[in-house]
């Protein structure tokens, strides 16, 4: 069983709420290629739900990867903790509230967590990404293609920026 | 003339909207008027979609329609596909499947069953029933479930997992697959595939029952409360097989009267059409369907779990008949009309699906690999189906040209429409009336429309965050205050006087 978990999510019909999917996918194929992609388990959706707290048993490293609106440019990497007060809409719940309920699920800590926020510009219903988010996939697959290589809570946590406020 | 459906005049009445409905599939919003005594002149739910199905239906071929109907919902595309497949199974002439087919057929449809009533007992209803109506909304979500009653959450999110898994082994995909085509299916199912579909099932029925029990015990802890709460004699339709047994799948239309007796025993649901009408209102976009002998006002009825579970003479399910039994006796000789009773007859539903799945597992003729037929073809088709809301009715007329002519669908939800608008008003009455309005009171009324479990989408998807908004406007229109919950669950109140 895989022990990395990597969960993307967003509508590819929104234009760039698309760039989780597509660096998760772009991610996939360059792993496959190189032989590392079972090392991996890989998750896509459109939005992050309370199911998602069961993908975390046995895992001993995550990354959640997702497209965010006035976050920083290119993208922001950042170690994530768990909500003291978690919570959930019908249509969005965060990475955070996730983790809490994992640990409330099994009783015990969850992984180190890590989030990669590629900026977006453009959520209107479209396919397509736009010029500036393409520019930051291109830079968050050479980025992610570098976590991967070196799957570590050390290394990434090295990598990281600190979360923003 | 319905009761409180038209004020007798709106001057000096104020006006109290919940917009949207939350925790349901789908936008919708309540409206009430109010003296100033706070005394209920007029409850309306109102449906604010506007689905364009049957018209962009049209002139399409025929057997792309099965797989477009599919994105009329994201819970329940499995009815859509099975009742429009049901439907171009007559077009074709396929007067009966192949064994193999429509056994696949019935283990994708029990699959949706179970994921479907999963996901609103669990994730939908049970913060009301666990936490109470009137807890700390910011807590009032299937993540303060989780964080209450973890192993409870946990079974939910499993048990809707495992009803996903079986739409993918048998559709190819969780949501929007083409398992079903007309005539038949398209994939034949593995050994493996089954297998993996009998690991854990035990365990899952377990929980089912659980759940029932659960459930049974609320009532039984509260029974003066679950059992008046938003209670009103009803028709009820469901669909039932040659001997009476629930089928979810196919089967005629059984109508019942509020007291239980039948309306129409058994009626082919291929005539709909001579004994269903639709009502059409100015303040909704849903239409009313009634019984057309029976006129709008007596003719209208409720379908889906509370309905079907009563209309059929058992459940052909042993767990799950004996559920239904104990659910029954509450009504001591009467059908049961409380609307939170549509939760225990649900979890019964799901129980059954899940001992249905189970059933089909054991069956040979799953693994069989003759999977389409096809005959004479016909001009029209009618196919209906249960869909986890309740009566689904799909009809098409195609031209030689193999193009859709005419479309006309009356979806689950449509046919609870007065009964749901029966059920806010008598919440209604019951909790707000003369009462001063809080957040906990109004989740009263929610809780009645949950209780249907109303698939309000059906076209449109809701994008975006899901707060709730309640404003007090003077008999001007005027607004006097706005009380928000933002998508944090946090309140928000803005005063305008001053």
């Amino acid at each position: 069983m895989a022990e990395v978990l990597l969960t993307a999510w967003g509508n590819t019909s929104r234009s760039d709420d698309a760039l989780g999917p597509s660096l998760l996918q772009r991610l996939e194929a360059w792993a496959s290629s190189l032989g590392i992609a079972e090392r991996f388990e890989w998750v896509e959706d459109f939005q992050l739900q309370i199911d998602h707290a069961l993908n975390l048993e046995g895992k001993t490293l995550a990354l959640y990867i997702d497209a965010g609106q006035d976050t920083a440019a290119p993208f922001s990497f950042f170690p994530l903790v768990p909500l003291k007060q978690p919570w959930h809409t019908t249509h969005a719940m965060p990475p955070e509230s996730v983790l809490a309920v994992f640990e409330q699920f099994s009783q015990k800590p969850a992984c180190p967590s890590f989030m990669l926020c590629l900026k977006g510009e453009d959520f209107e219903i479209r396919e397509g990404l736009s010029a500036a988010a393409q520019n930051h996939l291109e830079l968050g697959l050479a980025f992610a293609q570098t976590l991967l290589k070196n799957p570590t809570p050390e290394s990434w946590l090295a990598l990281a920026h600190p979360p923003p406020p | 003339m319905l009761e409180l459906e038209n004020a007798k005049t709106t001057q000096g009445l104020r006006r109290i909207a919940i917009d949207p409905v939350s925790r349901v599939e789908g936008h919708g919003k309540v409206t009430l008027l109010l003296d100033e005594q706070n005394k209920i002149h007029q409850v309306r739910l109102h449906i604010v979609e506007f689905r364009g199905f049957e018209v962009f239906i049209k002139g399409r071929p025929y057997w792309e329609v099965p797989v477009t109907v599919q994105r009329l919902c994201g819970i329940c595309p499995v009815s859509h596909q099975l009742a429009a497949c049901k439907a171009m199974d007559v077009i074709i002439g396929a007067k009966q499947l192949t064994p193999t087919a429509e056994k696949l057929r019935r283990l994708m449809h029990y699959g949706q069953t179970v994921q479907s009533h999963a996901v609103h007992f669990y994730h939908l209803a049970s913060p009301d029933l666990l936490l109470g109506f009137d807890s700390e909304v910011a807590q009032r979500n299937i993540v303060g479930v989780a964080m209450k009653y973890p192993d409870i959450a946990k079974q939910g999110i499993l048990l809707r997992k495992y009803g996903q898994e079986v739409i993918q082994h048998v559709a190819g995909k969780r949501i929007h697959g083409t398992g079903a085509i007309p005539g038949g299916v398209n994939k034949a199912l593995t050994a493996a595939e089954r297998d993996e579909m009998k690991k854990n099932l035990p365990q899952l029925i377990e929980w089912a029952q659980g759940a029932i029990d659960l459930v049974q015990r609320l009532h039984e802890e509260n029974p003066a409360f679950y059992n008046s709460f938003g209670q009103f004699e009803s028709n009820m339709m469901g669909m039932v097989r040659g001997d009476g047994a629930l089928d979810l799948y196919h089967g005629d239309l059984c109508v019942k009267d509020g007291k239980g007796k039948p309306i129409f025993d058994r009626l082919n649901y291929e005539t709909y059409t001579q004994v269903l009408r639709e009502e059409v209102k100015p303040w909704s976009y849903m239409k009313f369907p009634y019984i057309a002998e029976l006129g709008p006002e007596k003719g209208w009825y409720k379908v889906g779990p509370l309905a079907r579970v009563q209309t059929c003479d058992f459940i052909p399910s042993p767990l799950a008949e004996a559920a239904r039994q104990r659910m029954l006796a509450i009504g001591n000789g009467l059908p049961v009309h409380s609307t939170l009773t549509y939760h225990w007859a649900r979890i019964i539903e799901l129980l059954h699906g899940l001992e249905v799945i189970q059933s089909l597992l054991d069956d040979p003729d799953l693994l069989g690999k003759d999977l389409t037929v096809k005959g004479e073809r016909q001009e029209e088709g009618v196919g209906v189906i249960e869909a986890p809301r309740g009566v689904l009715i799909h009809h098409y007329k195609v031209n030689e040209d193999d193009q859709v002519t005419m479309c006309n669908l009356i979806v689950s939800t449509t046919h609870n429409n007065q009964a749901m608008n029966t059920a806010v008003r008598s919440v209604a009455m019951q909790y707000l009336d003369r009462r001063v309005i809080s957040e906990g009171l109004l989740n009263h009324i929610e809780c009645a429309i949950r209780a249907y479990d109303p698939c309000l989408s059906c076209a449109t998807h809701a994008l975006g965050k899901m707060p709730l908004q309640v404003e007090l406007l003077d008999a001007e229109g005027k607004l006097l205050s706005r009380l928000r919950r933002d998508s944090l669950g946090e309140l928000h109140t803005s005063d305008m006087h001053g």
